[in-house]
């Protein structure tokens, strides 16, 4: 049990600590610690007398018993784990069944530990549809988790409901080349992306309220500068991407002028969050220059990203200088001239440098 | 059908190849070289996947330099280790080669049957073992209608079922639509092969 405990529970918490220390700091440390015991029955009491709010903590907690599935199996198809086939695979069903349901309840243990005094208050106040809900749910996690991991330690080479239908997915969508970077992002490095979007997002919020009686496209613009900031690693970190697996793109027999419009595309609905939050919060007039000008402004980003010899020490140094660059443009009014520089520039390195690029020996190494 | 005039390609101050002229006319060519004598950045410089001097002429009209679109359209290429982004698909790939290829001499369903890549085209390249992986990097250097297909090691990790299907679409790519073809390997892909050596950093006939 020592070692199954370091697989899978030790290893759950260690690889999502900050994902814990965000609940934990919601939970306990937004509220000064007398008023803990009266937040928390608040809260409680919130969601297990409105349906709704019932129904939303449920969901929360079945994403999170999602996520335990979710790496539970892909723990066990781990190809260092194989060896759980041929030990934990071999017990009997009891003793199997009451490893894999300590394992789940380790994993689950912190909704478990929500749920008791929610069971007990909802029982208190007599909302007792809301307490049995939780209990059932609860109940229901459990067994469905303990069932689904037995069956995955008997059939192991059997294909996930959610890869079947990822299979279909794949058969009726045909990824096109501008989404590759964003598929990756996705996939590869969804935390780098949340986090972008995150702070992104709220340096944006953030500009906004600076906006006065008489509104001025410069104010927003600098926050759409500070956000593109953040977005300069992941235009250096596309530049890694191609290097490392799509270094046979450049054989393909496609015209420049498309390279770099696809370019732009993959930009454009990277930004697409931001388009749509400066949307929501702005003058819909003033739409068309936030979009070319962050989308420019990346894209000469990635174009400078040609040269090889721009590390990431270089390339900040050039990220800063063009990002102040043009803050002084719009300051000056400048904005729309400042889109066409970027682009004319991005345009002219891009078609100067694609061919005699090649990536730094050490990124493919 | 491929000309090589003034190459250079150096790494730093280091001189990888230099090789004043070399022409390949229709044939199947089989480059041989020890481990670092400069095989894989020559079939690299030949599919013009990375800078270099000089100059690479099909037919002794289209220019690597001059035209590099039209010259990729005529040169195909695959490489010894195959890496591409786990997320797609051996059909995303296939798509998007057929695409911008356009259509080949055979039917890519049938070349896709034809090495067994339609059992797991549509399984994300994340579930490939590196024999499937090797099988798909080939099937796309058989895409569109080249004039020169470059091998980089095709028979690395390939199955005993599948080599002798290579051997195949080699001879009948070469005989059928006139298609040159450089090798590299440690085993000879066709008996009739030339051989070229990659010799103080040169390309020479043996």
């Amino acid at each position: 049990m020592m070692a199954l405990s370091k697989i899978f529970i030790t290893q759950f918490y260690a690889r999502n600590t900050g994902f814990f220390l965000a609940v934990f700091y919601f939970f306990f440390g937004i509220v000064p610690g007398g008023q803990l015991i009266s937040y928390h029955t608040t809260l409680i009491t919130a969601f297990t007398s409105n349906i709704a709010m019932l129904l939303l903590v449920l969901l929360l907690w079945l994403l999170y018993t999602l996520k335990c599935v979710g790496y539970v199996h892909k723990t066990l198809s781990a190809k260092e784990n194989i060896f759980l086939y041929g030990t934990l695979g071999i017990l009997e069903d009891g003793p199997k069944r009451r490893t894999l349901l300590r394992i789940q309840l380790s994993l689950y243990s912190p909704v478990l530990l929500y749920s008791i005094p929610a069971i007990l208050i909802a029982f208190k106040d007599s909302h007792y549809i809301a307490a049995a809900s939780i209990l059932l749910f609860n109940i229901l996690m459990i067994i469905l988790a303990v069932w689904s991991y037995e069956r995955k330690i008997k059939h192991p080479g059997t294909t996930s409901l959610f890869s079947t239908w990822q299979d279909w997915l794949n058969r009726l969508v045909r990824k096109p080349l501008w989404t590759f970077y964003i598929y990756e992002l996705l996939n590869g490095n969804v935390k780098s992306l949340a986090i972008t979007k995150f702070i992104g997002a709220v340096i944006l919020l953030f500009t906004c309220t600076f906006i006065g009686e008489e509104y001025d496209k410069r104010v927003v613009l600098v926050g759409l500068l500070v956000n593109l900031l953040m977005h300069s690693i992941l235009v250096f970190n596309h530049r890694r991407f191609d290097d490392l697996y799509l270094s046979t793109i450049p054989h393909l027999p496609i015209l420049l002028w498309k390279r770099y419009v696809q370019t732009v595309a993959t930009y454009f609905v990277l930004l697409l969050p931001e388009y749509i939050l400066l949307l929501l919060k702005t003058n819909v007039v003033d739409l068309p220059l936030f979009l070319m000008e962050g989308t420019s402004v990346l894209i000469l980003l990635r174009s400078l990203l040609y040269f090889p010899q721009l590390d990431q020490d270089k390339y900040y140094r050039w990220v800063f200088l063009i990002i102040v660059g043009v803050l002084f443009l719009n300051l000056a009014y400048l904005y729309w001239f400042a889109v066409v520089l970027l682009q004319l520039i991005a345009f002219g390195i891009f078609y100067y440098r694609y061919y005699r690029y090649e990536p730094p020996l050490q990124e493919i190494q | 059908m491929l000309t090589l005039k003034g190459i250079i390609k150096a790494y730093h101050d280091t001189v990888i190849l230099d090789i004043p002229e070399l022409q390949l006319q229709h044939h199947i060519y089989w480059l041989l070289g020890g481990n670092g004598a400069g095989k894989t950045t020559s079939m690299k410089v030949m599919a013009g996947l990375i800078p270099f001097k000089g100059d690479i002429l099909v037919d002794n009209n289209i220019s690597c330099r001059e035209q590099p679109v039209q010259y990729r359209r005529l040169v195909n290429y695959a490489e010894a280790e195959p890496l591409y982004p786990g997320f797609l698909t051996g059909n995303d790939l296939v798509s998007l080669f057929v695409q911008t290829k356009g259509n080949g001499y055979k039917d890519i369903k049938e070349l896709t049957a034809m090495l067994g890549v339609d059992r797991f085209i549509h399984k994300p390249v994340s579930t490939y073992s590196s024999g499937m992986l090797k099988k798909l990097s080939l099937l796309l250097a058989f895409t569109g209608r080249p004039k020169v297909i470059l091998l980089d090691e095709p028979l690395i990790t390939l199955d005993n079922h599948a080599v002798p299907l290579l051997y195949n679409m080699v001879e009948e790519f070469y005989t059928h639509y006139g298609v040159t073809f450089c090798i590299t390997s440690h085993q000879q892909v066709s008996a009739a092969a030339i051989q070229l050596q990659v010799q103080d950093r040169n390309i020479v006939k043996l």
